[in-house]
């Protein structure tokens, strides 16, 4: 898998190159908008992260390119302002998705993996595990082929685990994504390990291993080899 | 007390003052002049008395109200002498003061004292006449001075009144400056200069200050981003320590709190900057529905007895972010601040919102409620920016949000119009 990021805050774009990498991800970097469209005319990726304010144009320009050149490489744009017409605007002008600043890197990792499997042209959206397997288009969750019964949250919780897995997820992290926008009011995320126990027990039961592991009260990770 | 009232009470103080004043002063002088005349007259009289005695007999002398008195004397007992006295008047039936002259004068070797008198009853009418007069000039003084000022408050003062109504209406943030236009007046064009160039540089001062706080919030996004992301790639390192894994945590929330704070900033601004202009009618039961189901898992850790009563047709017309971090802010703060075990009580109805939640200390300082950084409590998470928020969005909408406090409980309400 090819992934472009336009960004030009190095140290920005070096680190999400480095936490992408490790999922196999081949990870090119342009730094501004020239080598950004020199990049895009000539190669494929299978995304591009788009950071709106570059120093010498505007990152909205790169997307009407590829736009105009019918180019079906998946976008999502990075942006600093959080304003909701740069989000309309990107997504009006064909982004799959948008992420303001501050993001974790693991909420970016399943941005892209979530714009990835919606644009396989094979139609296989099923992520496996070993026994578990993630149905991402009907939202179900088999364990040894039997049917998992989870609320959205746990469900949500699993993806996201799973498509960042042998990482560890800061509880921050795991509260922004299954609560949206609304964990900003949070000053507390002691819920999340409710949500954790209630999952594993399920699972557990169901008969798949004990993939999900607590790092020293700072996050979780699901470990498998 | 407008400062032409105050002009004119003193005024018309010094006024009726220096008349008081100069009624005896008139009065005196008047009489010392009229005396004097009288007084020559008399001695002119003499002159004539002297002169006619030489050739005619006391006896046929005739005068106007028999106010001639000559009588033989042996001697010449004492000089010419001037004086006044109370003489009755039988005619009038009353005390009449008098001008008499008394002298004594030899005609045809014979000596005679000579008495003659002038009534002085014109100077009593004088003094009347004197007061009357000045109390005439008082009172046309009084009334020419109040339609003076009266004048004066309708044409002269019109720039400066005009000057403070629009100095009252100015806000720093709806207007460029005042544009107050020159007049004859120089102390009213000074002012009103000064009035524009004071209004257009605090205009200038609030739109950089604006500026500051949104590029400031703009710039941060991007260090806090690499700061985000390094600590998620640190967290991948390994072998970490349970010390190490406690120093991240710590700088996890830290963060995490920059991260809140600036983008809650930045929401101020946008609202202050009026960035909010699409509006759509919301309905207010479908945005509580949803910020409870995100709420659920907090309150329940906190086994919160929630109550709701929600109307389904309550609707605002408003920013649909705007109401959402409205209600979210509200129904956050309640579950903050809920104690453990406690209740929080919602009731949506018409055009009213009211939260009510049990309260683990005294009612808030109503004061300073709505103001920025203003923490309640101990808890350190909370940037003490949400109900300003609030009370802005409310503002910009025309909303009521007001507070109070009984049974121990706090109670936010919401009224819609």
């Amino acid at each position: 898998m090819k992934i472009l990021i336009i960004e030009d805050e190095t140290s920005l774009s070096n680190s999400i190159a480095s936490y992408l990498k490790a999922d196999n991800y081949l990870c090119e970097i342009a730094g501004n908008y020239k080598m950004a469209l020199d990049k895009i005319e000539s190669f494929d990726y299978d995304c591009i992260l788009l950071d709106i304010t570059l120093p010498d144009g505007n990152g909205l320009n790169v997307l009407k390119e590829l736009k105009k050149s019918k180019r079906t490489d998946g976008v999502i744009i990075i942006s600093a302002k959080n304003s909701v017409n740069d989000k309309i605007d990107g997504l009006n002008l064909g982004a799959d998705d948008y992420i303001s600043k501050p993001f974790h890197l693991s909420e970016l990792s399943a941005r892209i993996s979530a714009v990835i499997r919606r644009r396989r042209f094979d139609g296989s959206a099923n992520i496996i595990v070993n026994e578990i397997t993630i149905d991402t288009i009907a939202n179900t969750i088999f364990i040894n082929n039997k049917l998992l019964d989870l609320t959205k949250k746990e469900y949500d919780l699993l993806l996201y685990l799973v498509i960042n897995k042998n990482r560890v997820i800061s509880k921050s992290a795991i509260a922004e994504h299954i609560s949206g926008d609304n964990a900003d009011y949070f000053d507390n995320f002691d819920f999340i390990y409710a949500h954790i126990k209630n999952l594993k027990k399920k699972m557990t039961s169901a008969g798949a291993a004990d993939y999900i592991k607590s790092i020293y009260g700072m996050g979780y990770k699901f470990e498998v080899n | 007390m407008k400062l032409t009232h105050h002009i004119s009470i003193r005024y018309i103080g010094i006024t009726s003052v220096i008349i008081l004043f100069t009624i005896p002063i008139f009065y005196f002088i008047i009489l010392f002049v009229m005396m004097n005349s009288l007084d020559e007259t008399l001695l002119f009289q003499k002159q004539w008395i002297e002169k006619e005695l030489e050739t005619t007999s006391p006896e046929n002398f005739i005068s106007y109200n028999n106010d001639i008195f000559i009588t033989s004397v042996t001697s010449e007992n004492e000089k010419q002498r001037i004086f006044n006295q109370e003489i009755y008047i039988p005619e009038d039936n009353e005390f009449v003061t008098h001008r008499v002259l008394e002298f004594t004068t030899a005609a045809n070797g014979k000596l005679y004292h000579v008495r003659f008198q002038k009534s002085l009853v014109e100077t009593e009418d004088l003094l009347n006449s004197i007061i009357a007069i000045q109390s005439g000039i008082f009172i046309i003084l009084l009334i020419s001075l109040f339609y003076i000022n009266r004048n004066i408050k309708r044409k002269v003062w019109k720039p400066f009144y005009k000057t403070l109504t629009e100095l009252s209406n100015y806000r720093v943030d709806k207007q460029l400056s005042l544009d107050l236009q020159p007049c004859k007046i120089n102390e009213i064009n000074d002012l009103n200069k000064s009035v524009n160039e004071l209004t257009k540089r605090n205009h200038q001062l609030y739109i950089e200050q604006k500026e500051f706080t949104e590029n400031a919030s703009h710039e941060l996004q991007t260090p806090l981003a690499i700061m985000q992301s390094n600590i998620d790639l640190l967290l991948q390192t390994s072998p970490i320590t349970e010390e190490q894994a406690l120093i991240i945590e710590n700088l996890t929330e830290a963060n995490q709190r920059m991260n809140k704070l600036n983008k809650t900033l930045l929401l101020l601004t946008k609202i202050d900057n009026n960035q909010f202009p699409n509006k759509e009618l919301i309905n207010i039961r479908n945005v509580l529905l949803k910020l409870l189901s995100c709420y659920e898992d907090i309150s329940k850790q906190k086994n919160i007895t929630l109550s709701a009563c929600l109307d389904e047709k309550t609707a605002i017309y408003a920013d649909k972010t705007l109401a959402e971090v409205l209600l979210g802010n509200l129904l956050s703060n309640a579950i903050r601040h809920t104690t453990q075990n406690g209740m929080i009580e919602i009731e949506l109805k018409k055009v009213s919102f009211r939260i009510t939640n049990t309260a683990s200390g005294k009612a808030l300082d109503p004061e300073k409620l709505f103001k920025r950084f203003q923490k309640h409590g101990t808890n350190s998470h909370s940037i003490g920016l949400g109900l300003e928020i609030s009370k802005k969005i409310c503002n910009l909408y025309g909303y009521q949000i007001q507070y109070s406090f009984a049974n121990n409980q706090h109670c936010f309400t919401l009224e819609f119009n």
